[in-house]
């Protein structure tokens, strides 16, 4: 009798298992949607599902065909699990798919962009200048652009009523101030608070009484100095070659012309070859005059050395095809944006 | 100074080749500022008018028939003073004139012309356009007027150093032509005149120290009616001297030729002897130049018996000129010192040739060289009866000789290179210094024209100069350097730059003299020192604030287009007796860059303050900002502008534009700015490093209710002093009126974090930090919290 019940009930099962199996894997594939697909999921194989149920049923039936009806329940939980799997794979493909085709964009717009910022090209000339002649052990040195007459002439051997004052068209502030006309007060300053040997460049906005095509009031300069024990002028000429090689990155052809400062001497301005063959005046130099020295302090019979002072809006001009120097100081931004 | 090259050929002895010379004068340190050849065609050509007949068309134009030596033609000419025998300079057709014209043949109403008579301004040679030029009468028909008149040739002209006086001359640049050719020049010899009479005008010299040389000729009796040959006329043309009166060329030719500066007096209008002397405080004096000046006490001058007729050395007086109608003159070669002549000319706003040369020096031995030259001159022109030359020369206050030695060590370390002695010896021979040498290196007796020698530095450099700097090696110098870098606390300048650059603003540079009007507008801070001698009014005032750099500079910009300006400039503002680095940025106009998938929007306050905050965290980034609301300057906006403070210290100022100051110098924009002084912001401390909390943050957000007047900075401040030290960071994420708020007063919704470095936080510990946070804030600021 078990048996006969055993077998109906077997009987039962299978054909229960295959209704289940076949329902289960049309429910999978008309599944559209992930949450269609874990529906079905919960339908057949949650804890309450109808394979779970089917396994559950599994007490009733002879011991004996409990395993192969068992293996028969799992066999198709898996292959109903596999088919969850492949549809999930496949809805989440066309998901992903569909959402990367929504979310496609023309990549050809422009980003969100920032103004564009920029530095004027007297501080890219002078940051130049300053990293050529740092490399070389200079220091940089800075100081007041108002000056008293000792610092920017009397000690730079430029007397009262020297002729060479009237090269400098000084601005005045009638209490014995001026707008200094160039940086070597500065060195002045360095010397008396640093002493000797001494290797410094002075970069700094200056001023002359002056205003044309090819003179603004107000530009900038540096100007080096070095007093040690045994400095020539063959050593400024090599420092002053490397330089303005090094600033243009080509080699240099540099002609000395003798001139006249009157804190240096020997004196001379200094013109590099252009590559139109033409020469051009680009600095003025010279051995530290004796009275410089003498001046602050320094005895001229153990010390020397040599000075040199640029005009930075001059290599700005030649360095980045300047044609003009006031447009230097109109400050348009659209000549400035060309600088970035 | 500008001059002929064939006046200097004239003097070097020799035809010198154009690039040689200019090349030679250059390696010289002459500089050569400009060179300009001088030809004319040679088709313009020598001519007489035979005959003048009315134009049958026109009552101004004449038709005169001109021979050009080779034919006669018929030429229509315009010109007043065109007259039947007048030697003229005659355009052939096909001639080219010096401003372009060419001369072609034409009719001129109705009646041919086979050419142009020229004035002199048509040919170059003269200023005036009054009426075709008048030639000598003995020139040659036919020939070349280029020629007749000493062309071609070149005007160079050359910017000479001060140091140079002595070559303030042909015969100075001369020397240095020769020196550097190689040899000493041969100066040309200038002969004594004949005296025919001995009359020597009396002269007391009361200055000495002055005027250490005096001398004078008389001349009497010239022709009042000669007139300087062409030749003359023509150098000193070249020269960029006008000729004015035969005499007066006389003296502006020898001061050219040798250096010397001369004065002519018409004789008949002195009275009494001549004095040089000292004037007395408010002297009147008339210039040449027609000015009546005061002198001041000590002025050097020239004087008789009625007063002051000379500035000594600078100008000459009205009374006492040379005109057309004088026949008696008494020359003048003085030596005045450079010492009494500094600065001189200058007090009286003049600048003259004289002036000019006696400031540098003058030779002190050649006046008498000077006055038989113009006299020679003087005779071959206009005829007279040359008198003694007389001189007095006090030789205590002339220059003593100077030795000045050079040793041969020296040299060598100076220069970097060794010059054989002998060719030491060779270039002071050149330069016609008379120098002795001995084993160690060189006595030396610069020569009396020789300012500038007085030093051994000053023989090193005429050495090297002769020698050819290009002839000195270069030669890296060897040598330890000193490492050293900025202190790592200090924030650079350049670094500030980059940071704004980088974050869309462009550097400027304006001027640190600004205009003193639109300066007192901007009240942030008082302008700095005015200029005595400004290059103009807009220009006069030193800025206090780099403000009025920027807004002109952001006016300019934005009258030109732009949308938006983003400017930042780093320069030094000056006060009374300091001058403090600042750095200042200005934003006006849009907030972005237009775009696509952005709305537009003006700058706000808050734009500005992150530019600001960003600045201020990079430079200072261990110290907290206080903003102290600025409400009573007349250049910001009195609701949206601060002192910007770090610590106790007011290190700058933020705000928007007052809206008056836009209208008035904005075109009415909305704009931005702020200013820090960078000394006082960049000294930071070097970062030390804390080790990172293991456990995690937690976050409680707090709305409360406050009055509007309370600021978010004092509501912050509560928290932070109340907190304790489990908080982390506060701040403020939302503020919200309107709607369940009531008016007068604000939500405002505060984050904290809180953070344990040691534990993970209990509920209970945060819980406590909020009850104390909103306890004190209820009390300080009144605050309710929103539930």
């Amino acid at each position: 009798m078990s048996g006969q019940k055993s077998r109906i009930y077997r009987d039962a099962t299978v054909q229960q298992l295959d209704e289940i199996l076949s329902t289960a894997m049309a429910a999978v594939d008309a599944a559209d949607s992930t949450s269609a697909l874990d529906a079905a999921r919960v339908e057949f194989l949650g804890k309450k599902g109808q394979l779970t149920a089917l396994l559950k049923q599994l007490g009733g039936l002879d011991p004996a065909e409990r395993p192969a009806a068992g293996q028969a329940i799992n066999a198709a939980k898996a292959s109903v699990s596999k088919a969850i799997e492949a549809r999930g794979a496949t809805l989440a493909a066309a998901a992903l798919a569909s959402r990367i085709a929504s979310e496609k964009i023309d990549v050809t717009l422009p980003g969100r962009s920032k103004p564009k910022g920029t530095l004027h090209p007297v501080t890219l000339a002078r940051r130049r200048i300053e990293e050529i002649f740092r490399g070389a052990g200079f220091g940089v040195r800075h100081g007041p652009e108002i000056e008293d007459d000792f610092h920017n002439f009397t000690a730079l051997n430029i007397p009262e009523n020297h002729p060479a004052r009237a090269m400098h068209d000084t601005f005045y502030f009638g209490d014995g101030r001026l707008l200094r006309t160039h940086t070597s007060p500065t060195q002045i300053r360095t010397i008396v608070n640093e002493g000797v040997p001494i290797r410094v460049i002075c970069p700094g906005r200056v001023y002359r009484c002056d205003s044309d095509q090819t003179h603004t009031p107000m530009f900038d300069q540096v100007e080096g100095l070095v007093i040690d024990k045994r400095i020539s002028f063959a050593n400024l000429k090599a420092v002053l070659h490397d330089f303005v090689t090094q600033f243009f990155e080509r080699e240099a052809t540099l002609r000395f012309r003798p001139s006249y400062f009157p804190f240096t001497e020997p004196s001379a301005e200094v013109d590099v070859l252009m590559e139109n063959g033409t020469w051009l005046e680009i600095l003025g130099c010279g051995m530290v005059h004796p009275n410089v020295l003498k001046n602050v302090n320094v005895d001229p019979a153990e010390y020397g050395g040599y000075a040199f002072g640029i005009g930075i809006e001059r290599l700005a001009m030649l360095r980045y095809g300047i044609t003009d120097l006031r447009t230097l100081f109109e400050n348009d931004v659209r000549f400035l944006g060309q600088f970035s | 100074m500008k001059f002929s090259k064939r006046w200097l050929e004239s003097i070097v002895g020799q035809e010198l080749e154009l690039d040689f010379l200019l090349e030679r004068l250059t390696l010289a340190g002459l500089e050569v500022d400009d060179h300009e050849p001088l030809e004319l065609d040679a088709k313009v050509v020598v001519a007489t008018v035979e005959g003048v007949e009315p134009h049958p068309d026109a009552d101004k134009l004449r038709v005169c028939q001109v021979n050009d030596g080779t034919d006669t033609h018929n030429i229509v000419c315009g010109a007043p003073n065109v007259r039947s025998g007048l030697t003229v300079a005659l355009a052939q057709i096909g001639a080219r004139l010096p401003g372009g014209l060419k001369i072609r043949k034409s009719k001129l109403r109705g009646v041919e012309s086979a050419g142009m008579l020229c004035s002199g301004r048509e040919l170059g040679l003269r200023d005036d356009h009054d009426g075709i030029l008048e030639l000598p009468s003995a020139w040659t028909v036919g020939a070349s007027i280029s020629e007749q008149f000493g062309m071609p040739d070149s005007v160079i002209d050359v910017d000479l150093t001060p140091n140079r006086g002595d070559c303030f001359s042909l015969l100075g640049i001369a020397r240095e032509v020769a020196t550097f050719a190689g040899h000493q020049l041969d100066a040309p010899a200038v002969a004594t005149p004949e005296s025919t009479d001995d009359q020597v005008y009396p002269v007391a010299i009361q200055a000495a120290d002055g005027a250490p040389v005096f001398s004078r000729t008389v001349v009497r009796g010239i022709d009042p009616n000669a007139s300087a040959p062409t030749w003359m006329v023509e150098r000193l043309r070249r020269s960029g001297i006008r000729s004015i009166h035969p005499v007066v060329d006389i003296t502006n030719y020898v001061m050219m030729e040798l250096g010397q500066p001369m004065h002519a007096y018409d004789l008949a209008k002195l009275e009494g002897p001549i004095q040089v002397r000292r004037a007395t405080q408010g002297e009147p004096l008339k210039l040449l130049d027609g000015r009546d000046i005061e002198l001041p006490a000590d002025t050097l001058v020239i004087a008789d018996d009625s007063g002051a007729i000379g500035l000594a050395g600078i100008m000459g007086g009205d009374s006492t000129a040379v005109t057309s109608e004088t026949t008696d003159i008494l020359f003048e070669a003085a030596w005045f010192t450079p010492a009494t002549m500094a600065g001189e000319a200058r007090k009286f706003g003049l600048h003259t040739d004289a002036s000019m040369r006696f400031e540098r020096g003058v030779d002190p031995t050649e006046q008498a060289r000077a006055q038989y030259r113009a006299c020679a001159l003087l005779q071959e022109i206009a005829g007279g009866t040359v008198g003694e030359t007389a001189i007095e020369v006090a030789e205590e206050h002339l220059p003593p000789p100077r030795t000045v030695s050079l040793d041969a060590a020296r040299l060598e370390r100076m220069l970097g290179v060794k010059v054989a002695n002998q060719e030491v010896d060779q270039i002071f021979a050149r330069l016609g210094f008379a120098a002795e040498s001995s084993a160690d290196g060189w006595t030396v007796n610069p020569p009396a024209f020789r300012f500038d020698i007085a030093i051994e530095e000053d023989l090193i450099e005429e050495v090297a100069r002769v020698y050819g700097y290009d002839r000195i090696p270069s030669i890296r110098s060897a040598g330890d350097t000193v490492l050293a870098s900025a202190p790592e606390a200090i924030v650079s300048e350049d670094w500030m730059r980059d940071l704004l650059s980088a974050r869309g603003f462009s550097e400027i540079i304006s001027y640190s003299f600004v205009d003193p009007a639109l300066h007192a507008e901007i009240d942030l801070a008082p302008p700095g020192p005015s200029l005595l001698n400004p290059i103009s009014q807009e220009l006069s005032v030193m800025r206090g604030s780099l403000l009025p750099g920027l807004l002109s500079t952001a006016n300019y910009n934005m009258a030109r287009q732009q949308s938006s300006v983003r400017l930042f400039e780093v320069g030094h503002v000056f006060r009374k007796s300091t001058e403090p680095n600042h750095i200042g940025v200005f934003m006006a106009g849009d907030a972005s860059t237009e775009h696509w998938a952005e709305s537009a929007r003006e700058i706000d306050f808050f734009d500005l303050k992150a530019e600001l905050e960003a600045l201020l965290g990079a430079i200072a980034p261990d110290q907290m900002p206080v903003f102290k609301p600025l409400t009573e300057s007349l250049a910001l906006h009195p609701g949206q502008a601060a002192q910007v403070m770090l610590g106790a210290q007011v290190v700058g100022y933020i705000g928007m534009l007052h809206p008056a100051l836009s209208e008035a110098r904005f075109d009415g924009r909305i704009g931005g700015v702020f200013e820090l002084n960078i000394d006082l912001a960049v000294q930071r401390t070097i970062p030390s490093a804390e080790s990172i909390s293991k456990y995690p943050s937690v976050r409680r957000d707090l709305a409360i209710l406050v009055d509007e007047s309370v600021s978010a900075d004092s509501l912050l401040d509560t928290v932070r002093k109340s907190a304790g030290r489990l908080l982390h960071n506060v701040f403020v994420f939302d503020i919200y009126r309107g709607k369940g708020v009531e008016a007068g007063l604000k939500s405002v919704a505060l984050g904290l974090i809180l953070l344990d470095s040691s534990s993970t936080l209990t509920d209970e510990q945060t819980a406590n930090v909020v009850t104390k946070v909103t306890g004190e804030l209820q009390a300080v600021h009144g605050a309710k919290v929103r539930e």
